[in-house]
């Protein structure tokens, strides 16, 4: 065999000091890309087994909260909502926001609740909180289920506008992801990061109009502080719920194209940081 | 060097001791502490393809550290590793079993984990539900399985990778026999077949019986790389297993030691009557303890004392023998030696002791270890008659005579 003649083998797996910044090995996701649906089948299997109702819960839960609100802020203190009756009003602006808050909370603790793989089993790291967020997409789509009787129940059809759904559903996922991401790396050395998200996305939540409508806003505020209010991607995807299935709420403009930039630097910056963090998981715990 | 699977370059990992309080406003304080320490330091080596490498090293020597660094689970401090093919690390059996879900799904997520892809999974299934037996379970909750079943199933899975090369922990290797006896063979077909196995434990009849080459980690450094034989002779002959004396322990770093201590305890041998080493002691019958010691620094005129004490299965001590009893206080040593303790008929029933051992001169304490490691007493003559007390009424046995006198 003449060794001069044959060119050196290219290492296939290079394993190195960690410096800095990583670079996105998208080579390597696609490698592991079958992993993805089973842990999202996981994750989603694992939330309705051995309960008493089963995959009833993932409608419950929406529709509890929507009750809730209805009669309190809806009949009790009575907040507008833009002619539209209250319940469903509430109901198609909790469906984008339970799925961001979910997928934030999941995504964030995502490396710490699976320790006992990562501390086993090596795969991009990056599909744990990928998959969260992915997994949150189902609870999304059995509430959008509950929601079509509502609709047809309050005499809403359907229409063109109907189109701008997935891309907006894609950019709440984009944006809990990266803030998901964002706060994973930071759980990982510090534990008290949990419950800085919970208070954060309450915040977050009164900050969005979920369960009142931006015109309220809009009157007590002075102009430049409902600008900055728009700055809020989430209102922007909130409001287009309620544009495409009600026809009310804000009309797609240049808050969108906003928030997508929003969602890019989050989901950047989110990654950036998670994988600087994500190789030292296994030494600190 | 064509066929190179594996290239390890001077690796190296640093951790800090003591534990991170994990709070972020510490941390804005710049508040870091605990010292830093190798947990592996320097190694390198290179494995072919086709070959089986076992790693072998005590409890802390750095071996599952490099196991970590080798399945990516985490990053060296220093050096570099090249691996050429694609790696599956089996740590564990059944990484990412949930209760909950099926034998089936388990087996899809494990695979998946593992590297495999849903085809190949798909393909070899009804060969992994063969393998694992588990038969008309595969679509029962694995919460309803026993814990061998579940163990069967997950070595079923890592049994079929298809990777060139395996990291091993030798932890799998529990489990109930018969099985883990057909998952040895599935591991040699593994070989076999031109793959790359790096197995990591401490089962030496395991290691020489599968391995070419065995690497010995000691304390973070590369100790010795060689055929599985040479090696794990070597490492038996210092180490021994589960700090059971059988013979011989080295003492590497163990125990309490001051800061300039000038003699350290470099290990233990059990010795008969004739100096001769032995695995076990024996009732009645002549032996010595020997402990091995190295000067560090120039002796004074101070004596040198040493001791032994004796510890039953309960920890609770037999005996304390002092060499400044007998009387033994030793002056100009030479610079490397073993003091020993020497009994005509060793005084101690058949059964377990532990061992402590202490060296000091003056009243300074150069070097104490209180748990060296266990040995073995075994059945002998100590009385006239060959008789004993029964087992359990007591440790130690002394002379003494009975008669019967008139008043």
């Amino acid at each position: 065999m003449d060794a001069l003649s044959e060119p050196a083998p290219v290492p296939l797996i290079t394993i190195e000091p960690a410096h800095g910044w990583q670079e996105l090995n998208l080579r390597e996701l696609w490698t592991f890309r079958h992993l993805l649906p089973a842990m999202v089948r996981r994750n989603v299997t694992r939330r309705y087994r051995q309960t008493l109702l089963g995959p009833a819960w993932f409608f419950i839960s929406p529709l509890m909260r929507m009750v809730g609100f209805s009669v309190v802020l809806g009949r009790v203190i009575g907040l507008p909502s833009d002619g539209v009756p209250y319940p469903v009003f509430a109901y198609t602006a909790l469906l984008p926001w339970e799925y961001f808050a979910a997928g934030v909370s999941r995504a964030t603790s995502s490396l710490v609740s699976y320790l006992h793989i990562i501390s086993k089993v090596y795969f991009p790291r990056l599909l744990l909180p990928l998959s969260e967020v992915v997994s949150a997409l189902v609870d999304l789509g059995l509430s959008l289920v509950i929601l079509l009787p509502m609709m047809v129940f309050y005499g809403y059809g359907v229409t063109p506008r109907l189109l701008v759904l997935p891309f907006l559903v894609l950019l709440a996922g984009g944006l809990s992801l990266g803030v998901g991401l964002l706060f994973a790396a930071l759980q990982v050395r510090y534990r008290d990061v949990s419950s800085l998200v919970g208070w954060l996305v309450r915040a977050w939540f009164f900050a969005t109009p979920v369960v009142y409508s931006p015109s309220i806003v809009a009157q007590k505020v002075p102009a430049w502080v409902v600008a900055v209010y728009w700055l809020n991607p989430m209102a922007t995807v909130v409001e287009g719920f309620r544009w495409a299935l009600l026809g009310i709420g804000r009309e797609p403009d240049w808050t969108l194209a906003w928030a997508f930039l929003v969602m890019l630097a989050l989901l950047t910056g989110g990654t950036m940081l998670f994988q600087r963090a994500e190789h030292s998981i296994v030494d600190l715990v | 060097m064509a066929d190179v699977a594996l290239r390890v370059d001077r690796l190296g990992k640093r951790y800090r001791r003591g534990v991170d309080s994990g709070r972020l406003l510490e941390w804005l304080q710049g508040d870091r502490h605990g010292e830093l320490f190798w947990a592996l330091r320097d190694v390198s080596f290179t494995v072919s393809h086709g070959e089986m490498l076992g790693v072998i090293g005590v409890n802390g020597s750095g071996k599952s550290t490099m196991l970590r660094i080798l399945a990516r689970l985490t990053r060296p401090t220093e050096g570099r590793v090249e691996i050429f093919g694609r790696v599956g690390s089996l740590l564990e059996v059944g990484t990412g079993f949930h209760p909950e879900l099926t034998g089936r799904e388990n087996v899809f997520l494990n695979g998946a984990l593992l590297g495999m892809r849903r085809s190949d999974i798909r393909r070899r299934f009804d060969e992994i539900v063969e393998f694992a037996g588990v038969g008309e379970f595969i679509d029962t909750a694995i919460k309803r399985y026993s814990s061998g079943m579940q163990v069967r199933l997950g070595f079923a899975v890592a049994a079929h990778l298809d990777q060139e090369i395996l990291l091993i922990d030798e932890v799998l290797g529990a489990g109930d026999a018969a099985f883990r006896d057909k998952s040895l063979r599935k591991m040699d077909e593994v070989t076999s077949a031109g793959r790359t196995v790096i197995v990591v434990g401490h089962a030496l009849p395991m290691m020489s019986a599968a391995c070419d080459r065995v690497l010995w980690l000691e304390r973070g450094a590369l100790l010795g790389l060689g055929s599985a034989a040479e090696i794990t002779h070597r490492y038996r002959q210092t180490v021994g297993q589960t700090r059971s004396l059988d013979g011989f322990l080295a003492l590497t770093g163990s125990g309490e030691r001051g800061e300039r201590s000038r003699i350290v305890l470099t290990h233990i041998r059990l010795l008969d009557g004739h100096g001769a080493p032995v695995v076990h002691l024996r009732t009645g019958a002549p032996a010595r303890i020997a402990i091995g010691y190295q000067l560090r620094g120039a002796l004074g005129r101070e004596a040198v004392l040493a001791s032994l004490s004796i510890l039953n299965i309960n920890q609770h001590r037999v005996a304390l023998s002092e060499s400044r009893c007998v009387p033994g206080d030793f002056h100009d040593l030479p610079a490397a030696g073993e003091f020993h303790c020497l009994f005509d008929r060793l005084p101690l029933m058949p059964g377990r002791y532990g061992l402590g051992v202490s060296c000091q001169i003056g009243a300074d304490v150069e070097h104490r270890i209180p748990h060296v490691g266990e040995f073995t007493v075994e059945p002998g003559v100590y009385y006239p008659t060959g008789a004993l007390p029964p087992l359990g009424s007591g440790d130690a046995l002394f002379d003494y005579a009975w008669s019967v006198e008139c008043r």
